[in-house]
Formats: structure tokens, sequence, C-alpha cells
């Protein structure tokens, strides 16, 4: 494979580097949009498509902001394919948990997670779960500051309210 | 909601939330694998391109074109005709019309 240059900052940096840099929050972000059962798939495809989009890229915003626009938009195009915004998370196995109560804590807030709708949850994911500021959000999504904000507000609101109904409560 | 009561939240949802399932081992491999496969088809692509245009082009010229002018051919004979038509109806309405100006109008 060739190896294709990006820039960084102003730094030149090599695909295998963004890959290496980028794949875990991609990764994340990917999980926290759509579940497990994809997402080998999908990380694989956001990279393909970031490959592709060398080209296109000008540096006009952070690469970083630029690799999540991507990840989310490959998230959301599964979803609408798929017809459905909520994963139904079969995986169980991979968390070992002492007490039962923890990882019915977990599930209960992947589930809630899942649950908002696409514009919230796009949100609510890159702000709390990949820990972007408000202005990266915002970057990311081609979104102004203020509805990003408000978003996140009335995601968190759901969020909570979606917890409580499995069980759980957030004070 | 407070920067304080923001960063709980963080907190809350990081120390409750199921760890994300590693990546396979061979990730990096099978995306070198589908920039390949998909380069492949873009030459693919890029190379039907050209026949695309050829066939096009020997299809406009040995099958369309022949049409049109056999439609030509046949919009001409009709035409013929309609003059023709429109002549003899002339011819036989100008019984009224003043022999000099009828002659003059050389139909």
């Amino acid at each position: 494979m060739k190896v294709e240059k990006v820039k960084e900052g102003g730094i030149i940096t090599s695909f295998r580097e963004v890959y290496e840099h980028y794949h875990s929050y991609v990764r994340a972000s990917l999980y926290w949009m759509v579940g497990s059962e994809p997402l080998d798939d999908l990380v694989q495809e956001t990279f393909v498509k970031v490959w592709k989009s060398f080209d296109s890229f000008q540096g006009e915003s952070h690469i970083k902001t630029w690799i999540y626009r991507i990840a989310i938009n490959t998230a959301k195009d599964f979803l609408k394919k798929k017809g459905r915004y909520l994963s139904v998370l079969n995986e169980k196995g991979f968390l070992k948990a002492e007490n039962p109560r923890d990882l019915a804590l977990a599930d209960a807030i992947e589930k809630s997670i899942l649950s908002l709708n696409l514009k919230h949850r796009e949100v609510f994911v890159l702000y709390y779960k990949i820990e972007l500021s408000v202005e990266e959000v915002a970057e990311s999504l081609n979104l102004p500051q203020g509805t990003v904000k408000s978003r996140l507000h009335k995601g968190r609101e759901i969020f909570i309210k979606n917890l409580k109904k499995i069980g759980f409560s957030y004070e | 909601m407070s920067n304080q009561e923001d960063k709980n939240f963080k907190e809350f949802l990081k120390q409750n939330s199921k760890p994300i399932p590693h990546s396979p081992e061979d990730e990096w491999s099978c995306i070198n694998q589908r920039i390949q496969n998909s380069s492949v088809e873009k030459s693919w692509l890029r190379a039907l391109v050209p026949i695309v245009g050829l066939l096009s082009f020997i299809v406009l010229f040995t099958y369309v074109s022949p049409m049109n002018s056999q439609k030509d051919g046949d919009d001409n004979i009709e035409l013929a005709e309609y003059m023709w038509n429109s002549y003899d109806s002339v011819e036989k309405t100008q019984l009224n019309v003043d022999n000099d100006l009828y002659w003059s109008l050389d139909l």
C-alpha cells in the first residue's frame, strides 16, 4: 500500500499514524452510536473513507473533528440503511463485573444512550463519551455551538429519564 | 448545568460504562485490503469509461443515425403528399378566384 501523507497542524503525518492515533476514539464513538454488533466493519469502513477523502481534506478543520465527522456519518448511514435507530445489544460476554448491579447499570447506560434519537445521540456521544469540547462537537457535526448546547441539555435529560425507566437514577 | 455538574456526569458515565470491545488484531491489514479492493474497483470503472463511450458512439452512428435519416425521409414524403393535396384543394377552390390572381400565386 502506498504511504499517503496528510497534514495535521502543519505536520505531515502518514495514514498509518492517523490510524494509530485515532482508531480507538473512532471505535468508541461508533460503539456508542451503533452498539457492538457492526463495530469492526464500521471502524474499517470509516478508515477506508478517511483514506479516500485525503485528497479533499484541505486542513480547514482539525483532522480530529474531520475524522469524527466521517465516523458519525458512517454510523448514521448504517442506521438509516438498517432502518433502525436503536441497536439491540446481544453481546454480554465481554464485561466481567464482580457486582451484578454494576453490570446491570452498565447495560442500562448503554441502552439509555442507544435509545436517544440520532441528533441527541451524536452530540451526547462526542461530548460526554469522547470528551470533545462543545466547539469541537460543533465543528465535527457542522452545527452551531448553540444548537450543540441545547441538544446536549435535552439529550442529557432524556438519557436520565431513560435510565430511570430501566430502574436506575442519576442525581 | 455547571462545569462541576458536567464533570460529575462525565465521571459517572466513565465509571459505570462498559469497556469498548477491543479491536481485532488484523484490523489494520483488513483496512489495507479494503482500500486495495476499492482501488481495483475504481481502476475497473476507469477502464470502463472509454469502452462505454466507444460503444455509445458506435450505437449512435450505426443505429440511431439511419433511423433519423429514415424518419427524415418519411417526413419529406408526408410533406410532399400534403403539398400535393393542398395544391388540389387550392385548384378546386380557385374557381371563385380571379384567374390573374390565381396564376400570380405561382402554385
